[in-house]
């Protein structure tokens, strides 16, 4: 049912059920909170998002408070910004505002806010102390909490309950030596704990490869999807002068919500080292670094020689692009084109998939289906298509072999021939997710290297091999 | 005691007070059988028409809130609120002590009214000896048949529990009660929901204070008019009062509401200890607002004559406080408590109550600055109104009040850089 609410003298048209701040938000004004998070239950504690409602007698808080028909709605008077400076104050009360050596300095709503709506002094005597608490407590394999920096507003709590459905932290003690903690004796392992981090509003959680390692402010965030299974997740690459610092996620209410697994942040190493980054051709069972254009010569020969005994292997991680590119080549070279896939033993209950490529949906609709299986031993040439996570292929070691790849693989090591190609964080395509989902995507880095896009690459064989066109 | 009506302590100076035949000898759990031969509806009406009002500090009509409950097929219950953390609050203690058959009866007779089949009364943790009673006294009730199944004959039955609270006051405000006895951490839940709709285990659930439900027994009993012979119009019947501090005879008293204070404290409580003055009242726990003497002088213990003087009757706990006690030194007490006892949830009150007691302390040690008592006293107004439970509120009122009504002697310690008497208090309690 529809409900007209007035906030600041606008008049506002939400849904009856609806809190004032999601009307508020919706409708583009801004109410600060921190609580509040749209993907979990209300929380109603931190006191940052209290507006004036006419006809109540005290101030309330808009996370908590429903609309109703004629409501009206005052967010930014006097009242207001003054109850709002009160809570930014009591909350740097107890804070160490160490900044200056924060991961989250730059990104942190306690930073944002206080420039935003108070600004003002700390009337905190020096002879008064700050509540001391432990300052780098270790949570579990990658994360590590700040206890001072926490501002209580119960976030991490109502994720690992709510949505990771582990209820592995808790608060403890009571008043300003209020403490999030594990259960004595305990440590946080989860699969989700790192979104933590995310949705901590402050520098409290941190992760482990993180700390320390990168002011925010430097990272350039480019929009991306995660590469490590069928689900994937929409994601941001954050990274400075070609160099990844760590994978976030990005919100899709239809495939991610605002969550990824812990395996997918961690990935992201894969994008910095251990490459492929020129052209190698073997000679005298050593690799050699040779051009790309006498790279493809040498493929293109490889193919032209085994026409009709060539198997294709593309990774179900690849892009639809380069695996249709990948298959065309195959075909007209009389060849067929089986898969690599990636396996798990089942799905889990909220984001991580079975099946751990991307793309798997992709190649399906390619007609791509099966691993390659006995067909290695039948061809006489395989031609490989890699891509950042594919594992290597059972039976193809000792083959002959030319291989496009993103990284030194042990496909490469053994390869005839190999070619640089771009991973997903440097190349333009398109991953089609397990319920058929085709999501797009756009470089995130340049090229390193020689390497070209995977399409590129396979564009450049054909015209070599006669199949196209320049 | 005093020669005033009684009704919750009518028992309490019989040998075996406690025991169920004591009871029974009394007339007791006849108005449950009665209230079980009347409509449900009956009853809660009968208990709003008496006029009762909640006993556990805010005064809510009993027979009203019960009538909250839905009317659905859900299990409901009764928590009965036994944690009486509250600083000068102990009458609660001594029901369940030398009447706990009084308790159970008035359990019986709410339940009914409320058709909740399972009532738990969570009772403070350092009440070990007022739990075994209540424990055993719940034995002998179910060996007569007035819990357990089919009780009185009728197609009802009542289970009736001991939950011990694990020693946090803020388990007292109701939500926490609930989280606390589904053994989570007692933290209060933001409202809505209200109990009613979602309490104890997420079912119907109504809280009602100790004493509350151990006064419904005598209306269902003697009736409406019985009751209303006691106390006021608007604050009909009586109620126990639980006074401390400077005085000669401190204790529990049942006064019919509407006494006058300054006679209670000067005849009934025997007056000021060792002769000393009056120098103000906290006349209803530490929660609720403090009087100066001369604000008490015309004031009568209910709830319209405490709310008209500024104040509350709360949970009729009166802290008297002689001439000659330092009322900075009294604010840190206060608000140590509380900084103490917040959950921690609500940013006011996690970091103002502390904040307002480490400013407070520092005043009493003569190292602060004028400043510090508006810093102080904006703590406090800052902390008001503005969290999910009323314990900021009950900590903000002592923070804005001290200052404002003692300003003189806070201004005094800046001056003198520390506290200008030699003791804080005018006598040694042991
Ligand atoms: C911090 C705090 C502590 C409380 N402690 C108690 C208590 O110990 N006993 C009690 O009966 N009510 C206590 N209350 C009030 C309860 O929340 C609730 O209002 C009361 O139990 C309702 O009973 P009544 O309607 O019978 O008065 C407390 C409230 C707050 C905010
Ligand atoms: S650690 Fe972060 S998310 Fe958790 S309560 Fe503290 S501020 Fe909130
Ligand atoms: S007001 Fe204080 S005690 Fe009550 S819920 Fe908030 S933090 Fe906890
Ligand atoms: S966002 Fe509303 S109270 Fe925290």
């Amino acid at each position: 049912m529809p409900v007209k609410i007035k906030i600041n003298g606008r008049e506002i048209e939400t849904e009856a059920g609806k809190t004032i701040l999601q009307a508020a938000l919706g409708a583009g004004i801004f109410i600060p909170h921190y609580c509040y998070h749209p993907r979990l239950t209300i929380k109603g504690s931190c006191r940052m998002c209290l507006v004036y409602v006419e006809k109540t007698p005290k101030l309330q808080i808009a996370c908590a408070t429903t609309v109703a028909e004629g409501m009206v709605v005052e967010t930014e008077n006097e009242e207001v910004v003054k109850a709002r400076q009160s809570v930014l104050e009591f909350m740097l009360k107890n804070h160490p505002v160490d900044c200056p050596i924060c991961d989250k300095a730059g990104e942190c709503s306690l930073q944002d806010f206080y420039m935003d709506y108070d600004g003002r002094p700390s009337r905190l005597s020096p002879l008064d102390s700050k509540s001391k608490k432990g300052k780098r407590v270790p949570m579990g394999q990658t994360l590590v909490l700040d206890q001072e920096r926490c501002i209580m507003c119960h976030r991490c709590l109502r994720f690992m309950k709510e949505v990771a459905k582990n209820e592995c932290i808790t608060d403890a003690k009571r008043s300003d030596r209020t403490v999030i903690s594990t259960f004595p004796g305990e440590l946080v392992d989860d699969p989700y704990s790192m979104n933590l981090i995310d949705i901590c509003p402050v520098g409290a959680w941190t992760g482990k490869d993180f700390r320390f390692k990168k002011r925010t402010w430097l990272l350039t965030r480019s929009s991306s999807v995660c590469p490590f299974c069928a689900r994937g997740c929409d994601i941001f690459i954050d990274h400075e002068k070609g160099i990844v610092y760590r994978l976030c996620p990005r919100e899709n209410e239809e495939v991610n919500q605002s969550w990824i697994c812990d395996q997918g942040r961690l990935a992201y190493p894969a994008i910095n080292d251990n490459r492929l980054l020129r052209a190698l051709s073997k000679n005298d069972g050593r690799l050699q670094e040779i051009s790309v254009e006498s790279g493809l010569s040498y493929v293109a020969k490889l193919i032209g020689d085994h026409q009709g005994k060539i198997l294709g292997i593309v990774s179900a991680s690849a892009t639809r692009e380069e695996a249709e590119a990948f298959l065309k080549l195959i075909r007209a070279s009389g060849g067929e084109v089986a898969g690599n896939f990636r396996k798990e033993a089942r799905d889990d209950f909220l984001l991580r998939r079975a099946d751990r490529d991307s793309n798997r949906q992709g190649l399906k609709q390619l007609g791509i289906d099966r691993p390659a299986g006995d067909g290695i031993v039948k061809a006489d040439l395989l031609v490989v298509l890699e891509s950042l996570y594919s594992e290597p292929i059972n039976g193809a070691l000792g083959k002959k072999m030319a291989v496009l790849s993103p990284k030194r693989s042990e496909l490469v090591e053994s390869a005839l021939v190999a070619l640089p190609i771009a991973s997903y964080a440097e190349a333009e395509g398109t991953f089609v997710n397990f319920e058929g989902k085709a999501q797009k995507f756009f470089p995130a880095l340049e090229l390193k290297g020689d390497a070209e896009p995977g399409v590129m690459m396979i564009k450049k064989l054909a015209i070599k091999l006669g199949l196209e066109g320049k | 005691m005093n020669e005033f009506p009684k009704i919750l302590s009518a028992n309490w100076g019989k040998p075996n007070s406690a025991g169920i035949e004591t009871y029974l000898a009394s007339g007791g759990y006849e108005a449950a059988r009665k209230a079980l031969g009347m409509e449900p509806a009956k009853v809660s009406q009968e208990v709003l028409d008496a006029g009762l009002r909640g006993r556990g500090g805010a005064g809510f009509p009993a027979g009203r809130k019960w009538t909250f409950m839905p009317k659905d097929n859900r299990p409901r219950y009764l928590c009965v609120n036994a944690d009486e953390g509250e600083p000068g609050t102990f009458k609660d203690r001594d029901i369940m002590r030398f009447d706990p058959h009084m308790l159970i009866e008035g359990i019986i007779i709410a339940c009914w009214a409320m058709q909740a089949n399972n009532s738990y009364i969570y009772i403070r943790g350092e009440f070990e000896e007022p739990a075994k009673i209540l424990e055993k006294a719940i034995q002998e009730a179910n060996q007569k048949g007035f819990l357990g199944g089919k009780i009185f004959g009728k197609d009802f039955n009542l289970q009736v529990w001991v939950h011990r609270g694990a020693g946090a006051y803020i388990c007292g405000e109701e939500t926490s009660l609930i989280e606390s006895l589904e053994g989570k951490r007692g933290n209060p839940r933001i409202r809505p929901p209200f109990p009613p709709q979602k309490g104890v285990f997420d079912q119907p659930t109504t809280v009602n204070n100790v004493e509350t439900i151990a006064s419904v027994p005598f209306i269902i009993r003697e009736g409406i008019p019985a009751y209303r012979k006691f106390g006021t119009e608007k604050s009909p019947g009586t109620k126990l009062f639980s006074v401390s501090g400077h005085i000669n005879k401190p204790g529990v008293y049942e006064l019919p509401l509407g006494y006058p204070l300054m006679n209670f404290i000067n005849e009934v409580a025997g007056g000021m200890i060792a002769g000393i003055k009056l120098k103000a009242v906290i006349p209803g726990g530490s929660s609720t607002p403090v009087l100066r003497a001369e604000e008490c002088q015309n004031v009568n213990l209910d709830y319209e004559s405490l709310a008209a003087a500024g104040s509350m009757l709360g949970s009729g706990a009166v802290t008297v406080i002689g001439e000659g006690t330092c009322m900075v030194k009294l604010l840190e007490i206060l608000t140590h408590f509380y900084a103490h006892e917040s959950c921690g949830q609500c940013t006011p009150c996690r970091e103002g109550a502390p904040w307002a007691a480490q400013i407070a302390k520092r005043i009493h040690e003569g190292k602060a600055e004028l400043n510090d008592i508006d810093v102080l006293s904006s703590l406090g107004a800052n902390m008001m109104g503005r969290t999910i439970c009323p314990l900021a509120d009950a900590a903000a009122c002592p923070i804005i009040d001290f200052p404002k009504k003692f300003r003189e002697e806070f201004e005094a310690h800046i001056r003198n850089k520390g506290c200008p008497q030699a003791k804080p208090f005018p006598v040694e309690f042991k």
